[in-house]
Formats: C-alpha cells, structure tokens, sequence
C-alpha cells in the first residue's frame, strides 16, 4: 500500500524531473551552438573526394563572401612542358614552365599540359580549384602567388590512368618545421589509405587549392563544356621577372659604400 | 485501509504549473533565433569585410590617426602570472590598462587591412573581377618576431630565462637596488606564406588485375590444369609497379643548403654602417627626429598592427607602469611615475615587410636606458621563430657585448646579447643580425 502512494508520488515528480532534463537539454544544446560557432574555419563538411567545384562552390556561401576575389595562381610544370588555360571550347596557345593565372574560388579551372620533355605527344587535363585565398601587401600579389606544381612523375602517373589528388595548403608557422627549402620545390606528404587529404591539409595549415590530375580525357576533337566545366573566365599574367632590387635591397647602400668608399 | 485513489499527498511534491505563454513563445523564439545567427556569425579573426568599410592608412601613415591616443600594450588579462614563476629576484607584473572597447577592437582589426585593393596587372580588366574592398589578411601568413607572447618570461638566479617562447624579444637588466626588470620588444611581422602540399594517389590499375582473370581459359587444357606456376605468374605481373601509399614518404624532399652567396653581406660587415630602413635618427642616437616618424612607422609597421593585442602587459616594481608613447610609435616605454625609477626602450625594425622562402631580413635592434639610473648586466634574448634561420656570423653591436647562439629542440635559436659594461643613463646601443626565411 505505502508502495502505492510512492508511486504516484514519483509519478508527479518524473513530471517535474522530466521538464528539467528540458530545460537543461536546451541550455545545453545553446551551449553547444555556441561553441560551434567558436569552432576554427576547417572544412570539417568537406572531403577531398568530393566532386570537382563542390568545395569551393560551398565556400562561397559559407563563412566570408569570396565571390569575385581574383587570386593569383602560379603553376609550375616540368622544365620545358607548355601549359595551357581553357577559353571557351578549346585552350589557349599557353606559356612554358609555369602559368600565372588569376583565378576565383568556386569554379574549377581546366589547363592542358603538353611538350612534356621525352614524351612527345603527351597530354594531362588537370583541374584547379581554390578554396581560399591569401592577402599579400598591396601590389605585391603577384611576387605571392599559390604556388602549384605539376611534378614529371605525377604526370606520368597520370598519363597511365591514375588519379592524383594535391591539396596545397598555407602552413601554419607554429607548426612549419625549420627546413631550408627551394623557392621552386614545395614538399608534400602522402595521406595515408583511408586519410583525406583535405583532413590532413586542415591539420597542418589552410588548404588553398585542389590538384586533380588524371581521371577524364577528352575524345580527339571532342572538348565539350562538360569537361572544360564551362571554361570559367581566366586572367593570364605575363611571366613574372627577376626582382633582383629585392635581393638587394636594404644593402643597397652599403653595397654603393663599399665600390665608392 | 489506504485509498489508492486518493490523491498524492501534497507535501511530497508539487506539480509544475505551466509558464506562461508569452514566455513559452518568447523561449521557442529567442532559441531559433540563437541557433540561427550562430552558423552565420564568422570565426574570430576572419572578419568579413563589408561594403562600407574604408581602408586602412597608409603603410607611411603616421599622420592618419595622429591625435588617437590609443597606447599599443597588450589587452590580455593575465591577474597573477608571475605567482607560478619559478622567479627569484626578478620582477615582470602586468599592466591594468583596461581593455578596448568593442568598437575599438574592431579598429585595430582593421589596421592589419591593407590600404585598398589594387591588383597590379590590369586589374580593371581582370576577367574574374576584383574584390573591394579586400579581405583582411590572416596570422598564418605572417611571421612574427618580438614581443613577449604567451608565458611571460622571467629570470632566474643563474641568469635562465624561463617563460621565453618562440618569437619572442626581451632584455632584462639589474638595477641600482638589486632588482631584475624585463622589457620586450615590440613585435615585427613580415609576409612570408609558406606551403605545402597534401597528396593522394588513387591507383585505378585493380581493374586490369580483374581482367586478365580472363587469361585463365587459357590454362583449361588438362595439360595446363595442375600447373600452379602460370597462374603466380599472371597475377605477379599485375602488381602495382609504384604504391607509394604503402610507403609512408618522408616530410622532408631537401636538406638544408649547406650555403649560399653572400657577397654583398660580406660588403657590408666590412663598411659596417646601417641599412636605409634602420638609419634613422632614433636608431642611431636614440632620439627621436619628428621628420623621420614616418619611415619609422614604415618599418615597424606591422609590428604596431600585431602588437594591438599581443604585446605583453607590464609593470615593474610591483606598481602599475604606463607606456608613454603613441600607438604610432615603434617602441614601447614602461616606467613609473617616480622619476627615479629605471627605463628602457627596446625598438625592433625589419629589412622588410615580405620576403620569399630563402631570402635574408635584417633585424635591428635599438635599446635606450631613458631613466634617471644606471642599469647592470643588460642582457638581450631573441627567441627566432622555426622559420627564421640565423645567419652564421651576421650578429652585430654597437657596444662591448657577448654573443652567443643556444639552437633550441624545435629547430628554432635563442640570440643572446650580454652587455659588458654597465648602461648609463641615457646610454643607448644597436644590435644587428641577420636572418634566412626558410
């Protein structure tokens, strides 16, 4: 009997327990909410093996408005290939060793790699897309471009049927190793099976830009929109030139001291 | 005979009565709304730009802004830092300025934007358009050197420094009294992005493994049926000639360069006289020469940007000290309002601005005793940041001073410069070294 009447006792009582579970579920689910917005700019919602332009068309309705941004592309391909950006339905004539080219995050960019030295008559396709951009000092955007680099062996892979992924990204200083390198080398890291290179570019930095090499080919004659994925309008540069006045710069006078003493 | 019908006993628990409607609605609303503004709102540091928001001065702009009586000292609140310090006679106590207001802070943010968006190379033409104003650059594309970021330094009996991180500039120096202060520099921030690259390789050739399964019709002739070898064979020649994804690759493609050319640094050891960006009238005498403010604020542009927030706070002999400069000025004065307190000013310029991976920066150093004692035993400690590698021999002083260089576990270096002899007052001195952006 006395059981009874605890029962019913703890009957309106869960009531009362219950609607405090729901008030500190929404107090924490506020919480939550809030510390999510905390959250770094990663792309915890996007995978390298996403579709050509997904990652970048989601960045442009995400976080800052980067519509229009026109950011400087350096690509660099092996001594002696040609590259070429795509216009409309075909590819320009394109420059030697490197491209530098401006270009917007969202779309995904279509270049040709030709002369590719010792392979007479070899042709890659791969596709750029950016993600991010940076903001060097005004008028020095083009000294900073983002780097990418067509290696002779990734385009030989590619050539054979298989699919590179490059995700550059900006290092973080606190995370960059004291290692003295090239201007024109940029090291690289191998995601590991299973691992997304976009994951990994988040952890050590800001992923910039996607490399794709490999994958479709065009039929002879046949380069419809669809592969070109509607030839989003290209600024080319001219070669950039040797900055020998940066070199020298704050030894200018000293160097004048020393041949006029 | 209990009733079970009967009602609860009212003194075991009440029933929850029903909250209004209004705030049952006002609840639900304000709930939406949070969790809908909050996805929208950006991260801190990643200010979005909008339509109506000016550009910043100019780089040489020491007159915009010259009546803004903003002083460049850290806002971060760090109550009682020194307490956990294993210190012993040593005095480095944080500064109780009050922190910015919100609009204020959203000032300095905007000093980090570049003046206005100007893309070199026909810009007015650019087939995928020109953003205006431009986004606000981010830290990861800088490095920084100076300052006193993070753990406060602090100085023990045998003269270590603990608390000194990566980046970080400070002196300390005896006093008349036996005290030991500490003094950062300000902080220098040069352009120097670096990348990397992220790689993965699918190999698409599994599908010519399961095709040449085929080749097995051909092994169906009884001669061929318990011979074990053609089928190994088949398959060993289907395996993947490259798999790096097996073979975990090495971080590193290159060594460090075991040296380089040199010539026009060696000129200049030789003639011994400052760089165009550090021959400056506070640099050379310590004093200040109002016509030269704006080359010093060239200099030490970014380092007034970055030390909006991040220059450590200070106070020395346990009392609060105030900075007596401007938010123009490049370096940063704490003292006392007793005159007889001691005073030091510690400047720090760079070459540049930018720089590519491989290129050298000088870095200058101007220390001034601008109080009313002597100081003993000055001692001046860099702390290079990982990507800064020291030139080998390129450590310069104006005055008697040892040198030596403590290479630290993370690939950076600690700079030390001892003072021979004592620092009158109103004594001054300049280091210079040297430094390979990797």
């Amino acid at each position: 009997m006395t059981t009874e009447r605890t029962l019913r006792a703890f009957d309106a009582c869960r009531k009362l327990v219950v609607g405090k579970l729901l008030r500190a579920a929404l107090v924490g689910l506020l919480l939550c909410a809030s510390a999510q917005a905390q959250e770094p700019p990663v792309h915890w919602l996007h995978a390298g093996v996403m579709p050509p332009g997904a990652i970048g068309r989601q960045r442009l309705i995400r976080n800052v408005p980067l519509s229009g941004f026109c950011q400087p592309v350096a690509i660099r391909a092996p001594q002696g290939a040609r590259i070429a950006a795509a216009a409309g339905s075909a590819f320009l004539q394109g420059q030697k060793d490197q491209l530098l080219v401006g270009l917007s995050i969202g779309p995904v960019y279509r270049f040709r790699v030709t002369e590719i030295p010792e392979h007479p008559g070899l042709e890659v396709f791969p596709t750029v897309e950016l993600v991010d951009h940076l903001s060097p000092p005004p008028g020095q955007e083009l000294r900073f471009p983002i780097p990418i680099e067509l290696t002779i062996d990734e385009l030989l892979l590619a050539s054979t049927g298989r699919f590179i992924t490059r995700v550059v990204y900006l290092e973080d200083p606190a995370l960059a190793p004291a290692i003295a390198r090239k201007h024109e080398e940029q090291p690289w890291i191998e995601a590991q099976p299973g691992e997304d290179p976009l994951a990994v570019a988040d952890h050590l930095g800001r992923p910039m830009a996607i490399l794709r090499l490999g994958g479709r080919v065009p039929l002879e004659g046949q380069v419809d929109d669809g592969f070109l994925y509607g030839s989003p309008p290209v600024q080319v540069y001219d070669p950039p030139k040797p900055d020998f006045a940066t070199t020298t710069r704050f030894h200018g006078n000293q160097i004048e001291h020393a041949i006029h003493p | 005979m209990i009733n079970l019908d009967a009602t609860t006993d009212s003194t075991t628990c009440f029933t929850p009565t029903r909250a209004p409607a209004w705030f049952r609605y006002g609840i639900a609303a304000a709930t939406t709304l949070i969790l809908c503004s909050c996805r929208a709102v950006g991260p801190v540091g990643n200010a979005v730009p909008t339509a109506n928001r000016t550009a910043a001065p100019s780089t040489t702009g020491l007159s915009a802004d010259e009546s803004r009586d903003i002083m460049p000292v850290a806002y971060r609140n760090q109550p009682n830092q020194t307490v956990h310090q294993p210190v012993v006679q040593a005095l480095y106590m944080q500064d109780t300025h009050t922190p910015p207001p919100a609009f204020r802070q959203a000032e300095y943010q905007q000093r980090i934007i570049a003046a206005g968006y100007d893309m070199p190379v026909d810009c007015q033409a650019c087939a995928c358009g020109c953003l205006h104003p431009r986004p606000a650059p981010q830290r990861d594309e800088f490095l920084c050197d100076g300052g006193d970021d993070g753990l406060a330094a602090a100085v023990r009996e045998d003269w270590h420094l603990d608390g000194l991180g990566q980046e970080d500039t400070v002196a300390h120096y005896d006093t008349v009294d036996g005290r030991t202060v500490i003094t950062p520099s300000n902080r220098v921030c040069v352009y120097a992005p670096r990348f990397g690259v992220v790689r993965r390789e699918v190999d698409l050739h599994a599908y010519a493994r399961y095709e040449m399964t085929v080749g097995f019709d051909d092994t169906r002739t009884p001669a061929n049926i318990d011979d074990p070898q053609r089928a190994i064979a088949a398959q060993a020649d289907f395996k993947p000639s490259i798999h790096r994804a097996e073979n975990p690759p090495s971080l590193l493609r290159e060594r460090q360069q075991l040296g380089e050319l040199d010539r026009e640094q060696r000129a200049a050891e030789v003639d011994g006289s400052l760089a165009p960006y550090a021959d400056l009238q506070v640099i050379r005498a310590g004093t200040i020469d109002n016509e030269q403010k704006a080359l010093v604020a060239r200099a030490s542009l970014a380092a007034i940007t970055w030390a909006g927030d991040q220059s450590p706070q200070i106070s020395i002999d346990s009392q609060q000290a105030h900075a007596a400069v401007g938010q123009r000025q490049a370096g940063v004065i704490y003292h006392q309002k007793d005159p007889t307190k001691p005073r030091l000013r510690l400047i720090k310029l760079a070459s540049a601005s930018t720089a590519q991976p491989g290129e050298e920066i000088e870095f200058t150093l101007r220390f001034d005793n601008i109080g009313s004692q002597v100081m003993g035993n000055v001692t001046i400690v860099d702390h290079l940041t990982s990507r800064l590698e020291y030139v080998p021999d390129s450590a310069k002083s104006s005055l008697d001073a040892d040198f030596s260089l403590e290479p630290q576990s993370a690939g950076s270096a600690v700079l030390r410069w001892e003072i021979k002899a004592p620092l009158e007052a109103g004594q001054g001195g300049i280091l210079q070294f040297r430094c390979k952006v990797l």
